[in-house]
């Protein structure tokens, strides 16, 4: 104890006397009394004109990832171009070293000295480490507007002439500093302002509000990107091959054909149809209906009846078919078929009770009643419901990106 | 089973969507486009019956 040296300052302003608790590696410091920066070698120094509050008082002790740092200093930034401001957070733990914590509209960023940044070997626009590939978000000059506390190099000289690099991949981000005289790189993670909050026993209402997406915070609702896209194309080749099978199996059997004609209906209303019979368990019954139409309608109602239970299935089915020529040129609208497709008529054997109303032209049509016809509507079902989460998922992301690359002049997002 | 953080439901729905698409081809059951078909009634009924029979 009698062999520790005491380190102490004076300010160049007040001749106030402080005692770092960084010690020896404290190079810049602010007054304690009169509030002026200075640094200790060269006693370089600097009135702010703005005072501002840190949310994370001077001295004060937090735990962030289990390691508890003392906030030595705090700084409030300007981005020289754009003017937007944000707030670092000097953070020293004796035995762990420096970090930061900056915040910007209420999202933190908590970073650290990282040695094995690729800008000190070259510079790329996508540099990438263990965390994965990092794109450019910002490039810019900063300006200190305030500073209180004491740091481990002189913030202002060392912020006036470097050149900083941002590049995110979320919730990652890489910064480098670089100046004619040092190189800084440091590499820092999205931290929530809840975790900030609690790591330094304060209510989360006392720190700076939180606006829109940070830009380097992870996203709500995420999952593994490559495995979601091969389950959806799994499926979609699993649906498609249920679909050829089904297809294959069909039995697609026309089980009952006749042709009618008004004049047989003496006086009566309806036609009924011969006993066919319908094979399977459950399957679908397809009814086509054609009729010489020109200019003309066709209209019927329909009773499918099973001869041994006397389930009736009721059903209509109406086309047209309209014709002619316009300027010189033809035209024709509707058809002179219809059809009507039952899903799942159980097995048996049916007859038709067939009720036409004819018009005053067309007299005739003719039925043709199939089993077990092949159809696609559900699969396309299938797929447009297959893809709906995918496609949520990506448009949200992208929008959540979209959002998040707004502030940025290296946007690739429009 | 970490990867799967997230797409588990998505699995199920997956797996309970193939099943009921299989399920519905076999049966000849169209979920959109179906001929309405109705239970007739007591007049339709005893028409048809009276008519078939005759």
């Amino acid at each position: 104890m009698g062999n520790e040296v005491v380190i102490q300052h004076s300010c160049p302003k007040c001749k106030h006397v402080t005692t770092p608790k960084g010690k020896a590696l404290t190079l810049s410091l602010t007054c304690e009394k009169c509030g002026v920066y200075y640094c200790v070698h060269t006693n370089a120094n600097d009135q702010f004109l703005t005072k501002f509050i840190p949310a994370l008082a001077i001295r004060s002790r937090g735990k962030i990832k289990g390691v508890l740092y003392e906030v030595m200093g705090f700084a409030v930034k300007r981005e020289k171009k754009y003017e937007y401001q944000w707030r670092e957070y000097f953070l020293f733990n004796p035995n762990v070293g420096i970090a930061f914590l900056s915040e910007y509209d209420g999202n933190w960023n908590f970073l650290k000295p990282y040695s094995k940044h690729p800008l000190f070997v070259s510079y790329t626009a996508t540099p990438t480490i263990e965390k994965g590939k990092f794109q450019l978000y910002a490039k810019y000059h900063a300006e200190v507007l305030y500073a209180s506390g004491e740091f481990f190099t002189d913030i202002i000289g060392s912020n006036e002439s470097s050149t900083h690099y941002e590049h995110i991949c979320p919730p990652y981000i890489l910064n480098f500093e670089e100046s004619n005289s040092q190189l800084g790189a440091y590499l820092g993670e999205y931290i929530s302002p809840a975790l900030v909050a609690t790591g330094f026993n304060l209510d989360k209402k006392n720190l700076p509000p939180k606006k829109g997406l940070g830009y380097t915070q992870p996203h709500s609702f995420s999952v593994d990107e490559s495995l979601l896209l091969t389950i959806s194309v799994v499926t979609l080749l699993a649906a498609f091959f249920l679909q050829w099978i089904l297809n294959e199996t069909a039995i697609n059997k026309k089980v009952f054909e006749s042709h009618f004609v008004q004049a047989d209906l003496n006086g009566q209303k309806m036609f009924t149809t011969s006993s066919f019979q319908l094979e399977g368990d459950q399957k679908n019954v397809v009814i086509k209906v054609k009729a010489p139409l020109s200019n003309d309608w066709f209209f019927a109602e329909y009773s499918l009846i099973n001869d041994a239970t006397d389930q009736e299935y009721i059903f209509t089915n109406e086309f047209e078919y309209y014709n002619g020529t316009e300027e010189g040129e033809a035209w024709s609208e509707g058809s002179n078929m219809g059809d009507a497709f039952l899903s799942s008529i159980p097995k048996g054997k049916y007859h038709i009770n067939i009720y036409p109303e004819f018009s005053t032209s067309n007299h005739e049509f003719t039925i043709s009643i199939f089993r077990d016809t092949p159809f696609y509507s559900n699969f396309f079902v299938l797929c447009f419901l297959l893809c709906l989460f995918p496609a949520a998922f990506y448009g949200y992301r992208y929008y959540r990106e979209q959002k998040r690359w707004e502030d940025s002049e290296y946007s690739t997002y429009e | 089973m970490d990867r799967l953080r997230g797409l588990k439901w998505y699995l199920v729905l997956v797996i309970l969507g193939l099943s009921f698409y299989s399920y519905s081809q076999i049966i000849g059951w169209r979920w959109i486009w179906s001929t309405k078909t109705e239970p007739p009634s007591k007049e339709e009924q005893l028409r048809n019956r009276n008519y078939y029979h005759k």
